[in-house]
C-alpha cells in the first residue's frame, strides 16, 4: 500500500506517451464508493504562465487588451490513465487524442 | 441609521492606515518642496484606497472569509506564503516608524528624547491589545482621532489661497527636479495605500459581525472614513505649503521642523496640538498594524483569531502581535531617526503594493467567493491603474533617491 | 467533490466549531485494484514547507528531529472518515484538545501566558 501526497502533485507537468509535457495537473475529482472516496478524474490545465493567468477573470481581460485572445485548453483524464508513481514526472497512459477536453 | 455608527471602523482604519506618521511626513515634505502641486497625489491615492476598502468590506460580507483565507484557498499555500511574507516584512518596518512617531510626539511634549519613550510606548500599545477588545480600540481611537481635525482648522485660520489649492488637485508636472517630485509622489501613494489597511478593515468587518445588510453601509463607511483621512492629509500639505517656502525651507530634514506646522495658526498651543495628534494617529496605526500582522499569520495558518477573544483563547494570535511589537521597537530604541524609517518604509510600501493588491483583486472578480457582488470594471480599472503607477514610479525613483542620498 | 477546490487549504474546525488549522495536505493510498483511496487530511508546518521547497523541508525536518531527540514525529493526520461536513469550512469529528495545534496553544498558555499578568484570566 503506497502513499501519495496529493498536494505535491499539484502544478506538476504531465507528459504524454512520448515524454513531451502537455499540461499541468490542476484539480482532482473524487467520488464516493461504498464508504470511502476514490479518485475518478484528473483535470489538467495550461502549461504556460500567460495561459494560466488568462484562466482568471481579470487576467483574461488584461491579456485580451494586449491581443491574446485564446482560452487555455483543459484536459480531463480518467483516474487509471495517469501514472503518478513518479511525483516529479507524471505520465499519461493513453494518447492525448483519447482525452476529453472540458469547455473553458 | 444605526449602521452608520459603525463608521468608527472606517474612521479608525483611516486614522491608523491613512493618517499616520507616513502621511504626515510625506505630505509636509511635499508641501514644503512643491507647494500645492502634489495635492492630486492625495486625491488619486484616496480614490484607490476607497475602492480597496469598500472591496475588502464587500468581500468579508459576501464570502464570510477573510482576505487571507481567500488568498490561501484560491492560490494555494505557496503563493500565500510568498505574498504574506512580503507584506509582513514591510509591515514590520511601518510598525517601527509608527512607534517612532508616538515616541517623537512625547519628545515634543516633554523634551525627553524619543528613544527613552520607545519602550514605555510599545508596552502601552501592547497592553491595549492584550486587555482591550476590538470594539474598544475601534471606538477609542476614532474618538481621540477627531483631534487631528485641528490640522483642518489650522488651514481655515490661515486663510489659504483656494485657487492654488484647486489647481493642485489636478495632476500637474513639477517645475523643477522631476525625479525628486516623483519620489515624493511615490511616498504619498505608499503612505496612503497601505495593504495592511484593507486587510485590517476586512478582519474588522468580521469582528464587528457585518452581515448581508451591511453592503450599503460598507460603501458609505469606506467613503466617509477614507475621505476623513484624506481631508486631514491634504490640510497638512496645504499648511506646509503656506508655512515652509515663505520661511525659506524647501527640504524638510527633521521632524522638529514638521512639529511647527500648527504654530502659525494656534501659537504655542500649536506644538502641543501637533504632538497630541501625531501621538494619537501613530498609536492608532501601531495598534492597527500589530493586529493586521496577527490576522495575517493566524488566519493564514488556520488558528483561532480575534481581538474580541481573551488572550487565553488564542495565545498564538496574541503572541504574534507581541513579537512584532518587540521586533519593531528595536530600531527606535537604538536611536534610528524615525523620519528616515518613515520615508523608507513608505517607499517600500509602494514597491510591495502589487503583491498585496493583485491577489486580492483576482479574488474580487471570482464569483466562487463573492457571488454576484463581483467588481465592476471601474473598480478594477481604477485600482490597477493607480497601483501600477505607484509600482512603476517606485521602481524608478527609489534606487535613485537612495543613491542620491 | 473536487479535492483542490473544496478541501485543500481550507479551514478545519472541530466538533465545537473551534479552528484547528488548515488542510495542508491530502494523503492518498493505492488499493489492491489500483484505485486511489483518499485516506487522510494532513496538517502541519512541515507538510506546508514541503510544498514550498523540498530542500527547506529536509532541513526543517532534520532540525525538528534533533529537537525531539530523534523521536520520529509523524505529521498530524485526520482520517477521511472523520469529516462530517465540507462546506465553507471542513468540519471534523475531533476534539481540538487532540490536535498538535491545540497542544501547542496549551503549551503557550502554561509556559508563556502564565508568566504575564492577565494571561490566564
Amino acid at each position: 500500500m503506497t502513499e501519495i501526497h496529493l498536494e505535491l502533485l499539484l502544478g506538476m507537468k504531465v507528459h504524454d506517451l512520448n515524454g513531451k509535457p502537455i499540461a499541468r495537473l490542476e484539480e482532482i475529482k473524487a467520488e464516493a464508493a461504498e464508504e470511502d472516496f476514490f479518485v475518478v478524474e484528473y483535470h489538467l490545465g495550461a502549461l504556460g504562465l500567460l495561459e494560466r493567468l488568462s484562466a482568471t477573470t481579470i487576467g483574461s481581460v488584461m491579456l485580451r487588451l494586449f491581443g491574446f485572445a485564446e482560452r487555455p485548453t483543459s484536459y480531463i483524464v480518467p483516474w487509471d490513465k495517469l501514472d503518478i508513481g513518479n511525483s516529479t514526472h507524471l505520465k499519461l497512459r493513453c494518447t492525448v487524442a483519447e482525452l476529453r477536453t472540458s469547455a473553458p | 441609521m444605526k449602521k452608520l455608527l459603525q463608521v468608527s471602523l472606517g474612521i479608525i482604519t483611516s486614522i491608523g492606515g491613512f493618517l499616520e506618521t507616513g502621511n504626515i511626513a510625506t505630505s509636509s515634505q511635499a508641501g514644503a518642496a512643491y507647494g500645492y502641486t502634489p495635492l492630486w497625489a492625495i486625491v488619486l491615492g484616496t480614490i484607490c484606497v476607497i475602492f480597496l476598502v469598500e472591496m475588502s468590506g464587500r468581500f468579508a460580507i459576501a464570502s464570510h472569509y477573510t482576505i487571507v483565507d481567500g488568498i490561501r484557498d484560491r492560490f494555494g499555500s505557496n503563493i500565500f506564503l510568498l505574498t504574506i511574507s512580503i507584506v509582513f516584512v514591510v509591515n514590520l518596518l511601518v510598525l517601527a516608524a509608527e512607534i517612532g512617531g508616538i515616541s517623537l510626539a512625547l519628545q515634543f511634549l516633554t523634551g525627553v528624547k524619543f528613544p527613552w519613550w520607545s519602550l514605555p510606548v510599545t508596552f502601552m500599545a501592547w497592553l491595549l491589545l492584550w486587555r482591550g477588545t476590538f470594539g474598544l480600540i475601534e471606538n477609542g481611537i476614532s474618538a481621540l482621532g477627531l483631534l487631528a481635525l485641528s490640522f483642518v482648522v489650522a488651514v481655515f485660520v490661515m486663510d489659504p489661497p483656494w485657487g492654488e489649492i484647486a489647481k493642485g488637485l489636478l495632476p500637474t508636472l513639477p517645475s523643477k527636479d522631476p525625479l525628486h517630485y516623483s519620489f515624493i509622489v511615490v511616498g504619498i501613494l505608499g503612505a496612503v495605500i497601505s495593504p495592511y489597511l484593507f486587510y485590517f478593515y476586512s478582519s474588522g468587518a468580521l469582528e464587528d459581525e457585518w452581515d448581508k445588510s451591511y453592503f450599503g453601509a460598507n460603501r458609505a463607511i469606506a467613503i466617509l472614513g477614507m475621505s476623513f483621512g484624506a481631508i486631514i492629509t491634504a490640510a497638512v500639505m496645504v499648511s506646509a505649503a503656506m508655512i515652509y517656502p515663505s520661511s525659506g525651507i524647501e527640504d524638510i530634514e527633521g521632524y522638529e521642523q514638521i512639529a511647527m506646522i500648527l504654530t502659525p495658526a494656534f501659537g504655542k498651543w500649536g506644538l502641543y496640538l501637533f504632538a497630541i495628534s501625531l501621538g494619537i494617529t501613530c498609536l492608532g496605526a501601531t495598534l492597527e498594524v500589530s493586529l493586521a500582522q496577527a490576522y495575517l499569520v493566524a488566519q493564514g495558518f488556520g488558528w483561532n483569531w480575534s481581538e474580541n477573544m481573551k488572550p487565553k483563547e488564542n495565545p498564538a494570535f496574541c503572541l504574534v502581535y507581541t513579537a512584532c511589537l518587540m521586533i519593531a521597537v528595536i530600531p527606535i530604541v537604538i536611536g534610528v531617526d524615525p523620519l528616515r524609517i518613515t520615508i523608507f518604509s513608505m517607499a517600500l510600501s509602494a514597491l510591495s503594493l502589487p503583491f498585496g493588491v493583485v491577489p486580492f483583486l483576482i479574488l474580487m472578480n471570482d464569483p466562487t467567493y463573492v457571488g454576484k457582488h463581483r467588481n465592476g470594471w471601474i473598480s478594477n480599472a481604477a485600482v490597477i491603474f493607480i497601483v501600477a503607477m505607484a509600482f512603476v514610479l517606485s521602481i524608478v525613483t527609489t534606487p535613485l533617491e537612495i543613491l542620491g542620498g | 467533490m473536487y479535492l483542490v477546490r473544496d478541501i485543500l487549504d481550507k479551514q478545519v474546525v472541530d466538533r465545537k466549531q473551534a479552528r484547528i488549522g488548515k488542510v495542508d495536505g491530502i494523503v492518498l493510498t493505492t488499493e489492491n485494484d489500483g484505485r486511489l483511496k483518499i485516506s487522510f487530511l494532513e496538517m502541519g508546518h512541515l507538510t506546508l514547507m514541503r510544498r514550498l521547497s523540498p530542500r527547506l523541508y529536509r532541513w526543517l525536518l532534520a532540525l525538528s528531529q534533533r529537537a525531539r531527540a530523534g523521536r520520529d514525529r509523524c505529521p498530524y493526520r485526520i482520517p477521511w472518515s472523520k469529516i462530517t461536513d465540507a462546506g465553507v469550512d471542513i468540519q471534523v469529528d475531533i476534539d481540538d484538545s487532540d490536535t498538535p495545534l491545540e497542544q501547542t496553544q496549551e503549551w503557550l498558555r502554561q509556559h508563556i501566558l502564565r508568566r504575564i499578568p492577565g494571561g490566564l484570566s
